[in-house]
């Protein structure tokens, strides 16, 4: 038999309430490297699981004064030093004339450097050691799961299977995965 | 297994109780307004006094109807987080028909306002002779007087079954509100902009613009937006409707007033660039008589009142959450109301000679705060007669679970 080790626990609840209800218990208790598996995002999941506000906003403000700052240099190049044209006898730097392309190169860094930002970003896993694959657990369909990752500082199989049954959970599971723990 | 969806409704207040302070302040409002408008009208000055009560006419105007306008896009959008303050909105449209009625007193004073209400300049003058089957005090009693009474019918049809269903239950009120909400959005754009032409655009009648009906509409829905942000404001912060509006309502509504404040800023400048890349001097009259004659600090402060500070304030999330923050920008937002409707009227009267001199607006200010006072009784009379939430909306489950 190959040596095998135990990544985490799982359990299955079956509403948003009750996986609201358990993360918050789950954070109080002090756990910190868990996730919760829901259908579709659950409101108020974030706060019930403690998290901090994303810091993705920051990258869209930051990439919005990038957007303003040069749409101004280049119009302002562009029209007043490499290629001076004349509109209807109006000077070359006219600020009003420059505002729409302002604006839209504004929204256009902010909203694609955002999306971008967002992808990226998302591909960090928010626990250490990350669940099974979804379609195994569940909640692709119907289950609101509780994942538990076994490089929580409280970890300990039994307690943790106990804790979790205690929260009301159905089909308590350990995972185990063959060799040693890749955590 | 769901059990707390099914949890009882939090405790209904039986009636919404209207500070003291409230009514005293609003009384106080109303008695300082009618002070300086007959002071106004008793010295002789009549432009003065007109161009003032036009102004908080048509500002109080804008809040009543805007408040039927929120009630059918929420209903129209299936906005249910909105369902546990619907009943502001509706309060504020109870202003349609007395403020409507006091809007169209403005024909009493119309030649005081309006050139085209001189038939002799009238038939002396090509462009206003060929505008006159349009531009005459007939059209614009029985154009307005119209507009006012579609909004008021719709405004029974729409109110009354939110309140019916209050009684009776069922989804049958649900789809009228829904079905005369989509009707009343479309006549609202044509009436709404048909009031704006009269009391405000033919102020100058050789000026035309194609943004004109559009900003007013912004202008409606900004400040309509920021009274109803206050007002929700302050019963979260006095916790008046406990379990029913929480802060995450709060932040739907403080995005509204952001919202709205950008658009602003896009249609305000929108009609300046159009006029100013196309260089017509019947269309840049407008902005060279609010750049002379002492109006260019009024007409510069306006982006800085009415946008930048207030969509600068409501940029973090907190902002837009908390009562304390909240309350000061729809503060400015409808001080900034006034400031852009005196610089639409002030600058437009007079002629030549006579042109009107930028002034500090005290009388103008005086009869807008006036207008507001009478327009804040007659709003928490509506509001404090009614049930303070829709008990049985089918969209009441979500809107106590929102979060945002």
């Amino acid at each position: 038999m190959k040596p095998t080790s135990i990544t985490g626990v799982l359990g299955d609840f079956h509403g948003p309430d009750e996986a609201l209800a358990a993360a918050a218990r789950v954070r109080s208790e002090g756990w910190t490297h868990f996730d919760m598996l829901t259908p579709f995002a659950v409101h108020g999941m974030e706060d019930a699981m403690g998290q901090r506000r994303s810091w993705i906003p920051w990258v869209t403000g930051g990439l919005a004064l990038f957007g303003i700052l040069f749409a101004q240099a280049f119009q302002n190049y562009v029209m007043v030093y490499d290629w001076p044209m004349n509109f209807g006898g109006k000077p070359h730097a006219s600020w009003p004339a420059f505002v729409p392309i302002t604006f839209e190169l504004m929204v256009l860094c902010a909203a694609i450097g955002s999306a971008i930002t967002a992808i990226v970003a998302g591909k960090k896993d928010t626990v250490p050691q990350p669940p099974p694959l979804l379609v195994k657990t569940g909640a692709t369909v119907d289950r609101f799961v509780l994942w538990i990752s076994s490089t929580d500082p409280k970890w300990q199989a039994d307690a943790a299977q106990r804790f979790v049954q205690s929260l009301g959970a159905d089909d308590v599971r350990l995972v185990e995965v063959e060799g040693a723990n890749h955590a | 297994m769901s059990a707390s969806h099914a949890a009882a409704l939090p405790a209904v207040p039986d009636r919404l109780g209207v500070p003291a302070m409230v009514t005293m302040a609003a009384a106080a409002a109303v008695v300082i307004g009618g002070a300086a408008l007959a002071w106004a009208f008793s010295s002789g000055a009549h432009t003065l006094a007109w161009s003032a009560y036009l102004i908080g006419a048509f500002y109080a105007l804008g809040l009543g109807v805007f408040g039927l306008v929120w009630v059918a896009i929420v209903n129209l959008a299936g906005g249910t987080w909105a369902v546990t303050m619907r009943r502001v909105p509706e309060a504020m449209s109870a202003w349609i028909l007395p403020g409507g009625v006091l809007a169209l007193l403005v024909i009493l004073g119309a030649p005081s306002l309006y050139e085209w209400a001189h038939p002799d300049v009238v038939s002396a003058n090509e462009l206003l002779t060929h505008k006159a089957p349009f531009l005459n005090l007939r059209m614009f009693a029985i154009l307005v007087g119209a507009s006012v009474l579609v909004w008021t019918g719709f405004r029974a049809l729409i109110v009354g079954a939110s309140q019916r269903q209050d009684r009776e239950g069922g989804i049958g009120a649900t789809r009228t509100m829904r079905t005369a909400s989509g009707a009343f959005l479309v006549v609202f754009a044509i009436t709404f902009s048909i009031s704006a032409f009269y009391f405000l655009l033919s102020l100058d009648a050789h000026w035309f613009s194609t943004m004109f009906a559009v900003l007013v509409f912004t202008d409606a829905a900004q400040t309509g937006t920021a009274f109803v942000t206050l007002v929700a404001a302050l019963l979260v912060s006095a916790g008046a409707l406990r379990g029913f509006l929480n802060d995450n309502h709060l932040h739907n509504i403080g995005k509204m007033l952001f919202a709205w404040t950008g658009f602003w800023a896009y249609i305000y400048f929108c009609q300046f660039m159009l006029i100013w890349y196309a260089n017509i001097p019947e269309e840049t009259a407008y902005f060279l008589r609010r750049a002379s004659n002492g109006w260019l600090p009024f007409l510069l402060a306006l982006p800085a009142l009415k946008f930048a500070i207030p969509f600068l304030v409501m940029i973090p999330r907190d902002a837009k959450r908390t009562p304390g923050r909240l309350i000061p920008v729809a503060v400015l937002v409808m001080f900034a109301q006034f400031w852009e409707l005196y610089l639409m009227v002030g600058p437009a009267v007079g002629e030549g000679e006579g042109a009107a001199q930028a002034h500090l607006p005290v009388v103008e200010f005086a009869g807008t705060i006036g207008f507001i006072g009478l327009f804040t009784l007659v709003f928490t009379w509506a509001l404090s007669r009614c049930t303070p939430v829709p008990v049985k909306d089918p969209g009441l489950a979500a809107a106590l679970h929102y979060h945002s």
